[in-house]
Protein backbone atom coordinates (compact mmCIF):
# COMPACT_ATOMS: atom_id res chain seq x y z
CA UNK A 1 0.00 0.00 0.00
CA UNK A 2 2.80 2.34 0.98
CA UNK A 3 4.62 1.61 -2.25
CA UNK A 4 1.47 2.16 -4.31
CA UNK A 5 1.03 5.59 -2.71
CA UNK A 6 4.66 6.41 -3.43
CA UNK A 7 4.19 5.51 -7.11
CA UNK A 8 0.98 7.54 -7.32
CA UNK A 9 2.65 10.53 -5.67
CA UNK A 10 5.61 10.42 -8.05
CA UNK A 11 3.44 10.02 -11.12
CA UNK A 12 1.38 13.09 -10.11
CA UNK A 13 4.49 15.18 -9.48
CA UNK A 14 6.11 14.03 -12.71
CA UNK A 15 3.00 14.97 -14.65
CA UNK A 16 2.82 18.36 -12.97
CA UNK A 17 6.44 19.17 -13.69
CA UNK A 18 6.19 18.02 -17.29
CA UNK A 19 3.34 20.48 -17.74
CA UNK A 20 5.22 23.23 -15.88
CA UNK A 21 8.40 22.98 -17.92
CA UNK A 22 8.00 24.64 -21.32
CA UNK A 23 9.06 22.30 -24.08
CA UNK A 24 10.14 24.88 -26.61
CA UNK A 25 12.81 27.25 -25.54
CA UNK A 26 15.76 29.34 -26.55
CA UNK A 27 18.45 27.23 -24.90
CA UNK A 28 19.23 23.66 -25.61
CA UNK A 29 20.44 21.18 -23.03
CA UNK A 30 22.18 18.01 -24.11
CA UNK A 31 20.42 14.62 -23.88
CA UNK A 32 20.73 15.02 -20.15
CA UNK A 33 17.62 17.23 -20.17
CA UNK A 34 15.43 14.45 -18.82
CA UNK A 35 18.08 13.68 -16.22
CA UNK A 36 18.03 17.32 -15.09
CA UNK A 37 14.26 17.26 -14.71
CA UNK A 38 14.04 13.93 -12.88
CA UNK A 39 16.80 14.84 -10.45
CA UNK A 40 14.86 17.97 -9.44
CA UNK A 41 11.81 15.80 -8.76
CA UNK A 42 13.79 13.22 -6.82
CA UNK A 43 15.69 15.91 -4.91
CA UNK A 44 12.41 17.60 -3.98
CA UNK A 45 10.98 14.36 -2.59
CA UNK A 46 14.26 13.32 -1.02
CA UNK A 47 14.47 16.77 0.54
CA UNK A 48 11.46 15.92 2.70
CA UNK A 49 13.04 12.79 4.16
CA UNK A 50 16.40 14.54 4.38
CA UNK A 51 14.82 17.33 6.46
CA UNK A 52 13.27 14.73 8.77
CA UNK A 53 16.60 12.92 9.08
CA UNK A 54 18.40 16.13 10.03
CA UNK A 55 15.60 17.08 12.44
CA UNK A 56 15.80 13.72 14.25
CA UNK A 57 19.55 13.71 14.33
CA UNK A 58 19.49 17.16 15.89
CA UNK A 59 16.94 16.00 18.49
CA UNK A 60 19.12 12.97 19.21
CA UNK A 61 22.17 15.20 19.45
CA UNK A 62 20.40 17.52 21.85
CA UNK A 63 19.37 14.72 24.23
CA UNK A 64 22.74 13.04 24.03
CA UNK A 65 24.43 16.34 24.79
CA UNK A 66 22.57 16.33 28.09
CA UNK A 67 24.24 13.06 29.09
CA UNK A 68 27.59 12.53 27.45
CA UNK A 69 30.16 14.63 25.66
CA UNK A 70 31.75 11.49 24.21
CA UNK A 71 28.60 10.32 22.48
CA UNK A 72 28.16 13.72 20.88
CA UNK A 73 31.53 13.46 19.23
CA UNK A 74 30.54 10.02 17.90
CA UNK A 75 27.39 11.41 16.33
CA UNK A 76 29.35 14.40 15.06
CA UNK A 77 31.33 12.00 12.90
CA UNK A 78 28.13 10.59 11.39
CA UNK A 79 26.82 11.21 7.91
CA UNK A 80 24.14 13.78 8.46
CA UNK A 81 25.66 16.28 10.79
CA UNK A 82 29.19 15.74 9.62
CA UNK A 83 30.26 19.06 8.16
CA UNK A 84 33.96 19.15 7.63
CA UNK A 85 33.69 22.31 5.61
CA UNK A 86 36.18 25.15 5.38
CA UNK A 87 35.61 26.21 8.97
CA UNK A 88 36.09 22.74 10.32
CA UNK A 89 39.66 21.56 10.17
CA UNK A 90 38.94 18.04 11.36
CA UNK A 91 39.78 15.45 8.78
CA UNK A 92 37.31 12.64 8.29
CA UNK A 93 39.87 10.02 7.46
CA UNK A 94 38.42 6.52 7.43
CA UNK B 1 57.78 7.97 -24.24
CA UNK B 2 56.53 11.48 -24.90
CA UNK B 3 52.83 11.53 -25.61
CA UNK B 4 49.36 12.65 -24.58
CA UNK B 5 47.28 9.85 -23.07
CA UNK B 6 44.51 8.73 -25.41
CA UNK B 7 42.05 8.52 -22.52
CA UNK B 8 42.47 12.20 -21.75
CA UNK B 9 40.71 14.14 -24.49
CA UNK B 10 37.14 14.61 -23.25
CA UNK B 11 37.63 17.36 -20.69
CA UNK B 12 38.94 20.69 -22.07
CA UNK B 13 40.24 21.55 -18.58
CA UNK B 14 43.46 19.65 -19.20
CA UNK B 15 45.03 16.35 -20.11
CA UNK B 16 47.58 13.77 -19.04
CA UNK B 17 50.84 13.27 -20.85
CA UNK B 18 54.12 11.42 -20.47
CA UNK B 19 57.47 13.13 -20.76
CA UNK B 20 60.63 11.08 -20.30
CA UNK B 21 58.49 8.30 -18.83
CA UNK B 22 57.09 10.60 -16.13
CA UNK B 23 53.33 11.22 -15.98
CA UNK B 24 52.17 14.85 -15.88
CA UNK B 25 48.82 16.59 -16.10
CA UNK B 26 48.54 19.89 -17.95
CA UNK B 27 45.98 22.30 -16.51
CA UNK B 28 44.67 24.53 -19.27
CA UNK B 29 44.02 28.26 -18.91
CA UNK B 30 40.28 27.63 -19.30
CA UNK B 31 40.35 25.80 -15.94
CA UNK B 32 42.43 28.47 -14.13
CA UNK B 33 39.65 29.87 -11.90
CA UNK B 34 38.41 26.43 -10.80
CA UNK B 35 41.93 25.09 -10.22
CA UNK B 36 42.88 28.10 -8.10
CA UNK B 37 39.64 27.79 -6.13
CA UNK B 38 40.19 24.06 -5.56
CA UNK B 39 43.48 24.88 -3.85
CA UNK B 40 42.60 28.19 -2.15
CA UNK B 41 39.29 26.92 -0.73
CA UNK B 42 41.09 24.16 1.17
CA UNK B 43 39.12 21.43 -0.64
CA UNK B 44 42.22 19.94 -2.26
CA UNK B 45 44.05 19.74 1.08
CA UNK B 46 41.03 18.30 2.84
CA UNK B 47 40.54 15.59 0.17
CA UNK B 48 44.24 14.70 0.02
CA UNK B 49 44.57 14.63 3.82
CA UNK B 50 41.58 12.29 3.94
CA UNK B 51 43.18 10.12 1.21
CA UNK B 52 40.17 10.63 -1.04
CA UNK B 53 42.07 12.35 -3.88
CA UNK B 54 45.53 11.69 -5.28
CA UNK B 55 48.06 14.36 -4.35
CA UNK B 56 50.14 16.24 -6.88
CA UNK B 57 53.11 18.57 -7.11
CA UNK B 58 53.20 21.63 -9.33
CA UNK B 59 56.20 21.51 -11.65
CA UNK B 60 57.88 23.92 -14.07
CA UNK B 61 55.38 25.06 -16.71
CA UNK B 62 58.06 24.92 -19.39
CA UNK B 63 57.41 21.20 -19.87
CA UNK B 64 53.79 21.89 -20.91
CA UNK B 65 52.68 20.12 -24.08
CA UNK B 66 50.44 22.86 -25.45
CA UNK B 67 50.41 26.66 -25.41
CA UNK B 68 47.19 27.05 -23.46
CA UNK B 69 48.79 25.71 -20.27
CA UNK B 70 48.12 27.39 -16.96
CA UNK B 71 49.96 24.87 -14.79
CA UNK B 72 51.63 21.49 -15.09
CA UNK B 73 51.21 19.09 -12.20
CA UNK B 74 52.82 15.76 -11.43
CA UNK B 75 50.20 13.47 -9.85
CA UNK B 76 50.88 10.68 -7.39
CA UNK B 77 51.19 7.44 -9.37
CA UNK B 78 48.70 4.61 -9.24
CA UNK B 79 50.33 1.13 -9.32
CA UNK B 80 47.84 -0.32 -11.80
CA UNK B 81 44.98 1.29 -13.73
CA UNK B 82 41.90 -0.93 -13.44
CA UNK B 83 38.51 -0.39 -15.06
CA UNK B 84 35.01 -0.67 -13.59
CA UNK B 85 34.15 -3.84 -15.54
CA UNK B 86 37.11 -5.47 -13.79
CA UNK B 87 35.78 -4.66 -10.32
CA UNK B 88 33.66 -6.88 -8.13
CA UNK B 89 30.39 -5.70 -6.60
CA UNK B 90 31.86 -4.19 -3.43
CA UNK B 91 34.63 -2.43 -5.33
CA UNK B 92 32.05 -0.70 -7.53
CA UNK B 93 29.91 0.07 -4.48
CA UNK B 94 32.88 1.57 -2.61
CA UNK B 95 33.80 3.60 -5.69
CA UNK B 96 30.21 4.91 -5.88
CA UNK B 97 30.19 5.86 -2.20
CA UNK B 98 33.56 7.57 -2.56
CA UNK B 99 32.21 9.66 -5.45
CA UNK B 100 29.23 10.74 -3.33
CA UNK B 101 31.44 11.44 -0.30
CA UNK B 102 33.65 13.65 -2.47
CA UNK B 103 30.61 15.44 -3.91
CA UNK B 104 29.34 16.20 -0.39
CA UNK B 105 32.72 17.49 0.67
CA UNK B 106 33.06 19.53 -2.52
CA UNK B 107 29.69 21.17 -1.83
CA UNK B 108 30.87 22.02 1.68
CA UNK B 109 33.70 23.98 0.11
CA UNK B 110 31.59 25.64 -2.59
CA UNK B 111 32.54 23.27 -5.40
CA UNK B 112 30.83 20.40 -7.21
CA UNK B 113 31.91 17.40 -9.28
CA UNK B 114 31.41 18.18 -12.96
CA UNK B 115 31.71 14.53 -13.88
CA UNK B 116 31.15 11.25 -12.09
CA UNK B 117 32.93 8.73 -14.27
CA UNK B 118 33.93 5.45 -12.66
CA UNK B 119 37.20 5.76 -14.61
CA UNK B 120 38.08 8.61 -12.23
CA UNK B 121 38.40 6.10 -9.40
CA UNK B 122 41.33 3.76 -8.86
CA UNK B 123 42.32 1.39 -6.08
CA UNK B 124 45.47 2.32 -4.17
CA UNK B 125 46.62 0.68 -0.94
CA UNK B 126 43.45 -1.41 -0.85
CA UNK B 127 41.07 1.54 -1.03
CA UNK B 128 39.39 3.54 -3.78
CA UNK B 129 40.78 6.99 -4.49
CA UNK B 130 39.74 9.78 -6.87
CA UNK B 131 42.39 10.47 -9.51
CA UNK B 132 41.01 13.33 -11.63
CA UNK B 133 42.12 16.61 -10.04
CA UNK B 134 40.33 18.59 -12.75
CA UNK B 135 36.83 17.19 -12.07
CA UNK B 136 35.86 20.01 -9.71
CA UNK B 137 34.08 23.22 -10.64
CA UNK B 138 32.83 26.09 -8.52
CA UNK B 139 29.27 25.40 -7.44
CA UNK B 140 26.69 27.71 -9.00
CA UNK B 141 23.72 28.36 -6.74
CA UNK B 142 20.45 26.69 -7.69
CA UNK B 143 21.92 24.47 -10.37
CA UNK B 144 21.26 20.72 -10.56
CA UNK B 145 24.16 18.26 -10.50
CA UNK B 146 25.48 18.06 -14.06
CA UNK B 147 27.05 14.68 -13.34
CA UNK B 148 23.86 13.06 -12.01
CA UNK B 149 23.12 11.16 -15.24
CA UNK B 150 26.71 9.98 -15.45
CA UNK B 151 26.62 8.83 -11.83
CA UNK B 152 23.49 6.78 -12.52
CA UNK B 153 25.06 5.24 -15.62
CA UNK B 154 28.42 4.43 -14.09
CA UNK B 155 27.39 3.40 -10.60
CA UNK B 156 23.70 3.28 -9.78
CA UNK B 157 22.49 1.29 -12.81
CA UNK B 158 25.25 -1.38 -12.72
CA UNK B 159 24.91 -1.81 -8.95
CA UNK B 160 21.14 -2.25 -9.27
CA UNK B 161 21.58 -4.76 -12.11
CA UNK B 162 24.19 -6.70 -10.15
CA UNK B 163 22.01 -6.74 -7.04
CA UNK B 164 18.57 -7.41 -8.47
CA UNK B 165 19.31 -9.31 -11.70
CA UNK B 166 22.72 -10.92 -12.13
CA UNK B 167 26.15 -10.22 -10.71
CA UNK B 168 27.71 -10.66 -14.17
CA UNK B 169 25.85 -7.68 -15.65
CA UNK B 170 28.67 -5.29 -14.71
CA UNK B 171 30.23 -6.56 -17.93
CA UNK B 172 27.75 -4.43 -19.92
CA UNK B 173 30.10 -1.55 -19.09
CA UNK B 174 32.48 -3.02 -21.65
CA UNK B 175 29.92 -2.15 -24.32
CA UNK B 176 28.99 1.33 -23.07
CA UNK B 177 32.06 3.50 -22.53
CA UNK B 178 29.99 6.13 -20.68
CA UNK B 179 28.21 3.73 -18.35
CA UNK B 180 25.04 1.66 -18.68
CA UNK B 181 22.15 3.71 -20.14
CA UNK B 182 19.31 3.97 -17.62
CA UNK B 183 16.70 2.91 -20.19
CA UNK B 184 18.61 -0.33 -20.74
CA UNK B 185 18.89 -0.89 -16.99
CA UNK B 186 15.17 -0.14 -16.64
CA UNK B 187 14.28 -2.73 -19.27
CA UNK B 188 16.44 -5.44 -17.68
CA UNK B 189 15.61 -4.89 -14.01
CA UNK B 190 12.82 -7.04 -12.59
CA UNK B 191 9.37 -5.55 -11.94
CA UNK B 192 9.83 -5.76 -8.17
CA UNK B 193 12.34 -2.89 -8.37
CA UNK B 194 9.37 -0.62 -9.16
CA UNK B 195 8.49 -0.98 -5.48
CA UNK B 196 11.86 0.39 -4.41
CA UNK B 197 11.49 4.19 -4.30
CA UNK B 198 15.12 4.94 -5.07
CA UNK B 199 15.34 2.47 -7.97
CA UNK B 200 11.92 3.53 -9.24
CA UNK B 201 12.95 7.16 -9.39
CA UNK B 202 16.66 6.99 -10.29
CA UNK B 203 16.24 4.28 -12.95
CA UNK B 204 12.67 3.69 -14.13
CA UNK B 205 11.25 7.23 -13.95
CA UNK B 206 14.64 8.61 -14.96
CA UNK B 207 14.42 6.50 -18.11
CA UNK B 208 10.83 7.63 -18.82
CA UNK B 209 11.75 11.27 -18.31
CA UNK B 210 14.74 10.95 -20.62
CA UNK B 211 12.47 9.46 -23.25
CA UNK B 212 9.92 12.24 -22.76
CA UNK B 213 12.51 14.98 -23.21
CA UNK B 214 14.26 13.29 -26.11
CA UNK B 215 14.50 15.78 -28.98
CA UNK B 216 12.87 18.48 -26.85
CA UNK B 217 14.48 21.65 -25.58
CA UNK B 218 13.78 23.47 -22.34
CA UNK B 219 14.95 26.69 -20.77
CA UNK B 220 18.11 26.16 -18.79
CA UNK B 221 16.78 28.63 -16.25
CA UNK B 222 13.81 26.32 -15.64
CA UNK B 223 16.12 23.74 -14.09
CA UNK B 224 16.67 25.17 -10.63
CA UNK B 225 17.56 23.19 -7.58
CA UNK B 226 18.71 24.47 -4.20
CA UNK B 227 21.90 23.27 -2.55
CA UNK B 228 19.80 21.64 0.16
CA UNK B 229 17.95 19.60 -2.46
CA UNK B 230 21.22 18.68 -4.10
CA UNK B 231 22.49 17.40 -0.75
CA UNK B 232 19.20 15.52 -0.33
CA UNK B 233 19.68 13.90 -3.75
CA UNK B 234 23.21 12.83 -2.82
CA UNK B 235 21.93 11.52 0.53
CA UNK B 236 19.17 9.59 -1.26
CA UNK B 237 21.69 7.94 -3.60
CA UNK B 238 24.08 7.23 -0.75
CA UNK B 239 21.43 5.68 1.50
CA UNK B 240 20.14 3.53 -1.34
CA UNK B 241 23.60 2.31 -2.38
CA UNK B 242 24.68 1.57 1.20
CA UNK B 243 21.71 -0.79 1.54
CA UNK B 244 22.73 -2.89 -1.48
CA UNK B 245 24.07 -6.31 -0.56
CA UNK B 246 25.57 -9.16 -2.52
CA UNK B 247 26.34 -12.51 -0.94
CA UNK B 248 29.11 -14.22 -2.91
CA UNK B 249 27.99 -17.85 -2.76
CA UNK B 250 26.86 -20.55 -5.11
CA UNK B 251 29.48 -20.36 -7.83
CA UNK B 252 31.83 -23.27 -8.42
CA UNK B 253 34.97 -21.23 -7.84
CA UNK B 254 33.89 -19.32 -4.75
CA UNK B 255 33.88 -22.65 -2.91
CA UNK B 256 36.95 -23.99 -4.73
CA UNK B 257 39.16 -24.35 -1.67
CA UNK B 258 36.45 -26.29 0.12
CA UNK B 259 35.97 -28.79 -2.70
CA UNK B 260 39.52 -29.10 -3.96
CA UNK B 261 41.35 -32.42 -3.94
CA UNK B 262 44.42 -31.13 -2.12
CA UNK B 263 45.53 -32.77 1.07
CA UNK B 264 46.61 -30.39 3.78
CA UNK B 265 50.19 -31.47 3.29
CA UNK B 266 50.04 -30.84 -0.47
CA UNK B 267 48.61 -27.35 0.07
CA UNK B 268 51.30 -26.48 2.61
CA UNK B 269 54.03 -27.83 0.35
CA UNK B 270 52.66 -25.94 -2.64
CA UNK B 271 52.73 -22.72 -0.61
CA UNK B 272 56.32 -23.41 0.44
CA UNK B 273 57.41 -23.92 -3.17
CA UNK B 274 55.67 -20.74 -4.37
CA UNK B 275 57.19 -18.81 -1.46
CA UNK B 276 60.67 -20.04 -2.38
CA UNK B 277 60.23 -19.13 -6.04
CA UNK B 278 58.99 -15.65 -5.12
CA UNK B 279 61.94 -15.19 -2.74
CA UNK B 280 64.34 -16.28 -5.49
CA UNK B 281 62.85 -13.89 -8.05
CA UNK B 282 62.27 -10.87 -5.73
CA UNK B 283 59.78 -9.27 -8.15
CA UNK B 284 58.50 -5.70 -7.84
CA UNK B 285 55.03 -6.68 -9.09
CA UNK B 286 53.15 -9.96 -9.42
CA UNK B 287 50.04 -10.89 -11.38
CA UNK B 288 48.28 -13.97 -10.02
CA UNK B 289 46.07 -15.14 -12.90
CA UNK B 290 43.28 -17.53 -11.98
CA UNK B 291 43.79 -16.46 -8.37
CA UNK B 292 40.40 -17.61 -7.04
CA UNK B 293 40.14 -15.98 -3.58
CA UNK B 294 43.80 -14.95 -3.62
CA UNK B 295 45.26 -17.47 -1.20
CA UNK B 296 48.53 -17.65 -3.16
CA UNK B 297 48.45 -13.93 -4.11
CA UNK B 298 48.96 -13.24 -0.42
CA UNK B 299 52.34 -14.95 -0.46
CA UNK B 300 53.77 -12.10 -2.54
CA UNK B 301 51.44 -9.39 -1.18
CA UNK B 302 52.47 -10.17 2.40
CA UNK B 303 56.07 -9.58 1.36
CA UNK B 304 55.15 -6.01 0.36
CA UNK B 305 54.98 -6.84 -3.37
CA UNK B 306 52.10 -5.23 -5.26
CA UNK B 307 50.00 -8.16 -6.48
CA UNK B 308 47.07 -8.29 -8.85
CA UNK B 309 44.81 -11.16 -7.92
CA UNK B 310 42.65 -11.81 -10.98
CA UNK B 311 39.93 -14.38 -11.48
CA UNK B 312 37.03 -15.01 -13.85
CA UNK B 313 34.53 -15.55 -11.04
CA UNK B 314 32.96 -12.37 -9.58
CA UNK B 315 31.99 -14.23 -6.39
CA UNK B 316 35.58 -15.30 -5.73
CA UNK B 317 36.84 -11.78 -6.44
CA UNK B 318 34.20 -10.39 -4.08
CA UNK B 319 35.39 -12.74 -1.30
CA UNK B 320 38.97 -11.77 -2.05
CA UNK B 321 38.19 -8.02 -1.84
CA UNK B 322 36.19 -8.42 1.37
CA UNK B 323 39.14 -10.25 2.91
CA UNK B 324 41.45 -7.41 1.82
CA UNK B 325 39.16 -4.94 3.57
CA UNK B 326 38.87 -7.08 6.67
CA UNK B 327 42.62 -7.53 7.01
CA UNK B 328 43.41 -3.99 5.77
CA UNK B 329 45.69 -5.44 3.10
CA UNK B 330 47.39 -2.73 1.04
CA UNK B 331 49.36 -4.65 -1.58
CA UNK B 332 46.70 -6.75 -3.23
CA UNK B 333 44.25 -5.73 -5.95
CA UNK B 334 41.53 -8.31 -6.71
CA UNK B 335 40.10 -7.99 -10.23
CA UNK B 336 37.58 -9.83 -12.39
CA UNK B 337 39.30 -11.13 -15.51
CA UNK B 338 38.38 -13.84 -17.99
CA UNK B 339 41.78 -14.94 -19.22
CA UNK B 340 40.26 -16.56 -22.31
CA UNK B 341 38.52 -13.29 -23.20
CA UNK B 342 40.44 -10.55 -21.38
CA UNK B 343 39.51 -6.86 -21.17
CA UNK B 344 39.75 -5.44 -24.70
CA UNK B 345 40.84 -2.04 -25.97
CA UNK B 346 37.81 0.26 -25.88
CA UNK B 347 36.57 3.72 -26.78
CA UNK B 348 37.59 6.15 -29.47
CA UNK B 349 40.09 4.66 -31.92
CA UNK B 350 40.17 1.65 -29.56
CA UNK B 351 42.69 3.63 -27.53
CA UNK B 352 40.74 5.20 -24.64
CA UNK B 353 40.85 2.10 -22.47
CA UNK B 354 43.74 -0.30 -22.76
CA UNK B 355 43.60 -4.05 -22.94
CA UNK B 356 44.49 -5.79 -19.70
CA UNK B 357 47.89 -6.85 -20.99
CA UNK B 358 48.76 -3.44 -22.46
CA UNK B 359 48.80 -2.35 -18.83
CA UNK B 360 51.74 -4.68 -18.28
CA UNK B 361 54.19 -6.21 -18.74
CA UNK B 362 54.83 -7.54 -15.28
CA UNK B 363 57.92 -9.13 -13.83
CA UNK B 364 56.27 -12.26 -12.45
CA UNK B 365 53.09 -14.15 -13.25
CA UNK B 366 51.59 -16.87 -11.07
CA UNK B 367 49.57 -19.42 -13.06
CA UNK B 368 48.57 -21.99 -10.46
CA UNK B 369 45.99 -24.68 -11.16
CA UNK B 370 45.23 -22.84 -14.38
CA UNK B 371 46.78 -24.64 -17.33
CA UNK B 372 44.22 -27.46 -17.50
CA UNK B 373 41.43 -24.89 -17.78
CA UNK B 374 43.22 -23.19 -20.68
CA UNK B 375 44.40 -26.35 -22.45
CA UNK B 376 41.44 -28.67 -21.89
CA UNK B 377 38.37 -26.57 -21.02
CA UNK B 378 39.29 -23.97 -23.63
CA UNK B 379 41.07 -26.23 -26.19
CA UNK B 380 44.16 -24.01 -26.28
CA UNK B 381 47.29 -25.73 -27.65
CA UNK B 382 50.22 -25.74 -25.18
CA UNK B 383 52.49 -23.81 -27.57
CA UNK B 384 49.92 -20.99 -27.75
CA UNK B 385 49.74 -20.84 -23.97
CA UNK B 386 53.54 -20.74 -23.68
CA UNK B 387 53.77 -17.96 -26.27
CA UNK B 388 51.08 -15.96 -24.46
CA UNK B 389 52.87 -16.08 -21.10
CA UNK B 390 56.20 -15.19 -22.73
CA UNK B 391 54.59 -11.96 -23.98
CA UNK B 392 53.31 -10.78 -20.62
CA UNK B 393 56.05 -11.63 -18.10
CA UNK B 394 59.71 -12.38 -17.50
CA UNK B 395 59.32 -14.93 -14.71
CA UNK B 396 56.55 -17.49 -14.75
CA UNK B 397 55.57 -19.64 -11.80
CA UNK B 398 53.30 -22.23 -13.35
CA UNK B 399 51.73 -25.43 -12.11
CA UNK B 400 51.31 -28.39 -14.43
CA UNK B 401 48.20 -30.37 -13.55
CA UNK B 402 48.43 -33.83 -15.20
CA UNK B 403 45.53 -35.82 -16.64
CA UNK B 404 45.50 -38.20 -13.68
CA UNK B 405 44.59 -35.31 -11.37
CA UNK B 406 40.98 -35.49 -10.23
CA UNK B 407 40.31 -31.90 -11.34
CA UNK B 408 41.34 -32.78 -14.91
CA UNK B 409 39.39 -36.03 -14.74
CA UNK B 410 36.34 -34.01 -13.74
CA UNK B 411 36.70 -31.77 -16.80
CA UNK B 412 37.23 -34.79 -19.07
CA UNK B 413 34.33 -36.73 -17.60
CA UNK B 414 31.81 -34.89 -19.78
CA UNK B 415 33.80 -34.69 -23.00
CA UNK B 416 35.97 -36.71 -25.33
CA UNK B 417 39.70 -36.66 -24.59
CA UNK B 418 41.13 -35.02 -27.70
CA UNK B 419 44.28 -33.91 -25.95
CA UNK B 420 46.97 -36.56 -26.54
CA UNK B 421 49.67 -33.89 -26.26
CA UNK B 422 48.59 -32.78 -22.81
CA UNK B 423 51.53 -34.44 -21.02
CA UNK B 424 54.34 -33.26 -18.79
CA UNK B 425 56.89 -33.94 -21.53
CA UNK B 426 54.97 -31.91 -24.12
CA UNK B 427 54.43 -29.14 -21.60
CA UNK B 428 58.16 -28.86 -20.89
CA UNK B 429 58.98 -29.10 -24.58
CA UNK B 430 56.57 -26.34 -25.65
CA UNK B 431 57.43 -23.97 -22.80
CA UNK B 432 61.16 -24.54 -23.43
CA UNK B 433 60.74 -22.74 -26.75
CA UNK B 434 60.10 -19.51 -24.84
CA UNK B 435 61.44 -20.09 -21.31
CA UNK B 436 64.37 -21.64 -19.48
CA UNK B 437 63.38 -24.01 -16.71
CA UNK B 438 65.06 -22.61 -13.61
CA UNK B 439 63.50 -25.07 -11.19
CA UNK B 440 60.79 -27.73 -11.12
CA UNK B 441 59.35 -29.23 -7.96
CA UNK B 442 56.73 -31.92 -7.55
CA UNK B 443 54.08 -31.12 -4.96
CA UNK B 444 53.97 -33.70 -2.12
CA UNK B 445 50.99 -36.07 -2.08
CA UNK B 446 50.05 -34.91 -5.57
CA UNK B 447 51.01 -35.51 -9.18
CA UNK B 448 51.25 -31.80 -9.84
CA UNK B 449 54.56 -30.08 -10.66
CA UNK B 450 55.46 -26.43 -10.03
CA UNK B 451 57.90 -24.67 -12.33
CA UNK B 452 59.88 -21.48 -12.09
CA UNK B 453 60.45 -20.46 -15.71
CA UNK B 454 62.57 -17.55 -16.94
CA UNK B 455 61.88 -15.99 -20.31
CA UNK B 456 64.63 -16.56 -22.85
CA UNK B 457 66.65 -13.53 -23.98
Amino acid sequence: MKSFLQVKFIVIITGTLIILFPQKACAYLDPGTGSFVIQIIIATLAGITFSIKIFWSNIKLFFLSLFSKKEISEIDNGDIVNDSGPDNNESDTE
Amino acid sequence: MNQILNSSFRDPSGFLFFKNNVLYRQVNKIYKEDYDYLLSSGLYKSLVDSKLLVSHDEVDISIAKKENAYKVIKPELVPFISYPYEWCFSQLKDAALLTLQIQKKALDYGMSLKDASAYNIQFVNGKPIFIDTLSFERYKENTPWVAYRQFCQFFYAPLMLMTYKDIRLSQIMKIYIDGIPVDLASSILPKRTLLNFSCLSNIHLHSKTQKHYENKTIKTSSCKMSKFKLLALVDNLETSIKKLKYTPVGTEWAEYYEITNYSDKALIHKKEIVTKFIEDIKPDKVWDLGANRGEFSRISANKGIFTISADIDPASVEKNYLECLKKKERNILPLVLDLTNPSPALGWHNKERLTFFERGPVNTVLALALIHHLAISNNLPLNTIAEFFSQICTNLIIEFVPKVDSQVQKILSTRKDIFPDYTLACFENEFSNYFDIIEAKKVDESERVLYHLLKKE
